[in-house]
């Protein structure tokens, strides 16, 4: 499913080049579930970046789905983040003048689709998140934990293949990132979607089928669930 | 020293919108001084310039026939208490080697005078002698013909052709007026000035002059001087003599009402910065809450929070001033020379600048300290703990006494009947608009979501989740195209007006000066090619003492056969002849203008210097006119040669054949009169001529708008900078899940344009208001313009000011576009 090799991501500072990320290398395999932990400024958000097409890195390929994202062009890697990967971000992003069936329906409706398919897939999604009594809310009206909701099913709307989660339970109490880590969790296993997510939470790496460790812009460690190095990689970073 | 310095690096933070603020000041700034100086300079130098153009001399004597004995001046010239200068005058045709010119373009009008270095000619040399006994002519026409002093000059004269040495180049004046181009030589003749006895020796006219000119030595003895002419004109037989008076208003009939247009332009500007400070500072207040929360909980007093952003708006607002007033400077400069030109004054007297610097600096320090008032209050109640909780600001609501205030202001235009009722209204407009502006979002959002999709839905939901700050946008746009739309209908109305009127009230098509019309002469011209009628009338400014001033009023004397066919005025009801047939001796027509310069009733008397002394005339009814701009007094041709001696007459009207063209008919009277026509002018020169000066006028009024429009692009590009730098994340989200670089430029473009979509649509609607309210009240000499509206002049200003939206629009949807999706995502 994605396929880093040798990934150096440098930026260009006033104070001189920072290097985020140094010949790194890693794959996940489809419908496999990776959580990316590492302490700040490790480089872990800018890998999740590299892996959406957000960004492009300085060296090195990254390939997902078949798909070289080194070699796509700006408007050719926004179709690649529309159809193929859902993005959930730690403060939600919500558009704050849209409801929340608007909001779920961003990106179908800017690639277009017809009004009545995105009403199905709308509905879907709300049942999907439980969410089906608040289609006509606006953001500011739910919880966080309703709200992040709302994102994860904006982020399913094109049906893609592979979530990217940039620290999807940062903002919310434990009850809340609970709920968001079962979701994410049943997404993956039922839907069969690949899911990336950088987190600070120990809990939250714990439902990851693997936890890679990022420290000075290097994959350090690796673990895999159930496995001694993963519940031990997990307990270091907390 | 460090308030400055935090000050300056706050500013520099926010480097494009500090050069937003700061380019609104300086274009605020620099119409105000620029509009002001200008103003202010030409008040003082136009009466100058009439003064030394046409009444350097206090007294003219003249004959009541074409020419009297020069014995009259030689009795004269012995005087003390003042100078005289004879006067005689001749047409004549230059002898030129120039190409193409026809015998029109030759014409020139040769002055003798008994001495040519007085203060009654005011020569002003620039270059040669004005005592060497040779011609002398204006560094204009010097230029034109080529000339230098030592070359010689030749006239093609009755007597054959006769030369003379150039011997002095003198600045431009009114007395040597002369076209500025062989071109302009169609319309106006050249004019050269001689020696007298030069002339009478070319013209076989020896002790022969036609006016003396009298200039007091010394302003006190004005008195004594005129009672001794008086005294000298009455033992003299077949002269008379007429004090010169200028009336200012007369001479510059609507430039005062231009001055106020200029002015309202100009306050416009300023106004306009206002709006932009006030949005920006804003903006800029909501944005650093959390820095002002923060500074408060170290123990800042709001006081001292208030100071910091004052200071900021004072760095702004003086560097914005000290730049304006150099741009200032220019543009009055520029339309000085404009309004100069427009008016066909000339004068070097310098820039009065002092009004003009002292309001716009206290307008360029003021305004923006009063327009940051409101927001420097918000700094100071900034609440710590709201902020720090990051609660979302509830929006401000607009007072719906505002909106009443502004209703009031409105309605309150529809009963001023003065051009200034566009201040009200502007008020007006500004306090009412936000409820418009959400009116017509409203209706924008579904054109929007049906043309234009995605960019279009979001587009629309930007503007009414920032209503407030995008209606503070739109209405400083919409005010501009309000102020744009009524200056360029009311430019066409004018001219519209003038040329119905002036066609209406021109007595034919031509009307030919002569130096003097000799009694055959009318016969000649109804039986030249193209002529297809003919009449002679009688002009001469006569004085009116009018409550102690002395005034000049031009009188026609009317043939009632005639008037009918070559009316020289319109009248309501009833013909033009039956009003003259009806006239008693003691009884005159005012035209409205000078009907309305007089503020007496039908019935009433005015009194008029006439050869019996001061006589009263009853004025028994009020004509339009538009002949020689519309101006004047219409008596029977008996009672205007009994009343004021003239006994020859100057001017004859000429109809000509349907298929003759104007200028045709111009060369054919000319080839059978040559030298004797001192003038000729159609109505189509006069409607070209005051067209000229309206369009002049009122494209100088719309530069300073249009200026303000762009000022309005300004904060259009401001706002949406604004509004992009607080949504980064949400775009950055926006292109994360999908949105294309495309769809981003077309949203923040289509906020653009519904800025100006709305500034348009209502700007416009204001603008046909305010045609509306000045057509109720303003009048084109004696006709009410007509309410109508030029749809084509709209379109084009819809144009313009959606153009002006777009391509503010541009900058910000860029920079958008470019938003670093990684950085704007990252929460490290």
């Amino acid at each position: 499913m994605i396929s880093v090799s040798n990934v150096s991501k440098v930026y260009a500072l006033a104070s001189g080049d920072f290097i985020a990320l140094k010949e790194t290398a890693m794959q996940v395999r489809k419908g496999e579930f990776v959580a990316i932990m590492g302490p700040s400024g490790s480089g872990k958000s800018t890998l999740l970046q590299l892996l959406g097409g957000l960004d492009q890195p300085t060296t090195g390929n990254i390939v997902v789905d078949g798909i070289d994202l080194t070699k796509l062009n700006e408007k050719e890697r926004t179709l690649f983040r529309r159809k193929k990967v859902g993005f959930v971000f730690q403060n939600y992003q919500l558009l704050p003048m849209m409801t929340v069936g608007e909001n779920i329906a961003l990106s179908l409706t800017a690639n277009n689709t017809p009004k009545n398919e995105i009403n199905t897939i709308v509905q879907k999604l709300l049942s999907e998140v439980n969410l089906q009594d608040k289609e006509s809310a606006f953001p500011s009206q739910l919880s966080g934990g309703q709200q992040q909701r709302v994102a994860i099913a904006r982020a399913l709307a094109m049906k893609p293949s592979l979530i990217l989660a940039d620290e999807p339970t940062g903002n919310l109490d434990q009850k809340n990132s609970e709920d968001i880590l079962k979701l994410l969790s049943r997404l993956n296993k039922e839907e069969k979607i690949t899911v990336v997510m950088v987190t600070h939470d120990q809990q939250a790496a714990q439902v990851a089928d693997r936890i890679i460790v990022v420290r000075d812009g290097m994959i350090v460690e690796e673990g895999h669930k159930g496995g001694y190095r993963n519940e031990k990689v997990a307990n270091r970073m907390a | 020293m460090k308030k400055w310095q935090i000050a300056w690096r706050n500013l520099m933070r926010r480097k494009m919108r500090t050069f937003l603020s700061m380019m609104s000041i300086v274009i605020g700034v620099a119409s105000t001084f620029g509009v002001i100086a200008a103003v202010n300079t030409a008040e003082k130098a136009f009466p100058i310039f009439l003064k030394e153009a046409i009444a350097k001399a206090d007294f003219n004597i003249a004959g009541t026939e074409a020419y009297f004995s020069e014995d009259n001046y030689k009795q004269m010239s012995s005087r003390k208490d003042y100078e005289s200068v004879a006067m005689l005058k001749q047409n004549t045709k230059l002898v030129t080697k120039e190409k193409d010119i026809s015998s029109i373009q030759k014409r020139v009008v040769i002055t003798g005078y008994s001495q040519l270095e007085t203060t009654v000619t005011g020569f002003k040399v620039m270059e040669g002698d004005l005592k060497a006994k040779g011609a002398v002519i204006t560094d204009r026409t010097a230029k034109v013909w080529g000339s230098k002093i030592g070359d010689t000059v030749s006239f093609n004269t009755d007597k054959g052709v006769k030369t003379i040495k150039i011997t002095a180049i003198v600045r431009y004046t009114k007395d040597l007026m002369g076209p500025s181009s062989w071109n302009m030589a169609k319309y106006h003749h050249w004019a050269v000035a001689v020696p007298l006895p030069t002339v009478q020796n070319w013209f076989d006219l020896n002790g022969k002059i036609q006016a003396i000119q009298v200039k007091a030595i010394s302003h006190n003895q004005l008195d004594a001087v005129e009672n001794e002419l008086d005294h000298f004109v009455k033992s003299n037989k077949g002269v008379y003599m007429q004090p010169m008076i200028i009336n200012f208003d007369t001479a510059f009939k609507d430039l005062n009402t231009f001055f106020l247009a200029l002015y309202i332009a100009g306050f416009l500007g300023i106004a306009l910065s206002a709006f932009i400070i006030f949005n920006s500072l804003y903006v800029s207040i909501k944005e650093r809450k959390s820095e002002f929360a923060v500074l408060k909980t170290i123990g800042y007093t709001p006081g001292q929070l208030q100071g910091m952003v004052l200071t900021e708006v004072l760095l702004v607002a003086i560097i914005g001033t000290i730049l304006g007033l150099t741009v200032g400077y220019g543009l009055a400069h520029g339309l000085k020379l404009l309004i100069f030109m427009v008016y066909g004054v000339q004068s070097n007297s310098s820039m009065v600048l002092a009004t003009g610097l002292i309001v716009s600096i206290l307008a360029g320090l003021l305004v923006p300290i009063l327009s940051s008032w409101y927001p420097i209050q918000k700094v100071g109640k900034t609440s710590v703990i709201e902020v720090l909780k990051d609660n979302k600001a509830i929006q401000s609501r607009h007072s719906k006494w505002l909106g009443i205030v502004g209703v009031l202001f409105i309605l309150s235009s529809f009963f001023i009947k003065h051009l200034i009722l566009v201040l009200p209204l502007l008020i007006g407009i500004t306090l009412v608009f936000p409820y418009l502006f959400k009116l017509f979002s409203f209706i924008l959002k579904a054109f929007y979501r049906l043309i234009f999709n995605f960019s279009g839905d979001v587009a629309i939901r930007n503007l009414n989740r920032n209503i407030g700050r995008a209606s503070m946008t739109s209405v400083i746009l919409s005010l501009g195209i309000a102020m744009i739309v009524l200056m360029s209908t009311l430019n066409s109305a004018l001219l519209q007006s003038y040329e119905k009127m002036i066609n209406q009230s021109y007595g034919g098509n031509l009307d030919v000066m002569f130096h003097h019309i000799e009694k055959e002469d009318l016969d000649i011209i109804k039986h030249i090619d193209g002529v297809k009628d003919a009449a002679t009338y009688s002009l001469q400014g006569i004085v009116w003492n009018l409550d102690g001033e002395k005034r000049m009023l031009p009188v026609y004397g009317v043939g009632a056969e005639w008037i009918d066919r070559f009316p020289l005025f319109s009248v309501s009801n009833g013909s033009q002849s039956a009003l003259i047939k009806s006239l008693k001796n003691d009884e005159i027509i005012l035209d409205q203008t000078s009907f309305a310069t007089w503020g007496g009733k039908i019935g009433e008397s005015i009194t008029l210097d006439t050869i019996h002394g001061e006589k009263t005339f009853k004025v028994v009814a009020m004509v339009n006119t538009m002949k020689n701009s519309g101006y004047g007094a219409f008596m029977s041709e008996k009672n205007f040669k009994e009343n004021f001696g003239v006994n020859y007459e100057r001017n004859t009207l000429v109809i000509k054949e349907a298929q003759m063209s104007p200028l045709q008919l111009r060369e054919n009277i000319y080839s059978k009169f040559g030298g004797r026509i001192e003038e000729m002018w159609g109505p189509e020169d006069w409607v070209s001529m005051i067209g000229g000066t309206i369009t002049a006028s009122f494209s100088m009024v719309n530069a300073l708008v249009i200026l303000g429009i762009i000022v309005s692009g300004i904060g259009i590009a401001n706002t949406l900078l604004i509004n992009i730098m607080e949504r980064v994340r949400e775009i950055a989200m926006m292109r994360a899940v999908g949105v294309t670089h495309r769809q981003i430029i077309g949203m923040i473009l289509l906020e653009g344009f519904g800025i100006g979509l709305a500034a348009t649509v209502i700007g416009i609607m204001f603008g046909i208001l305010l045609i509306y309210l000045t057509s109720t009240f303003m009048q084109v000499n004696s006709l009410t313009f007509e309410f109508g509206v030029s749809w084509m002049i709209i379109a084009i200003i819809a144009l313009f000011g959606l153009a002006v939206s777009i391509i503010s629009s541009i900058a910000p949807a860029t920079k958008a576009a470019k938003i670093k999706l990684s950085d704007a995502l990252r929460y490290e």
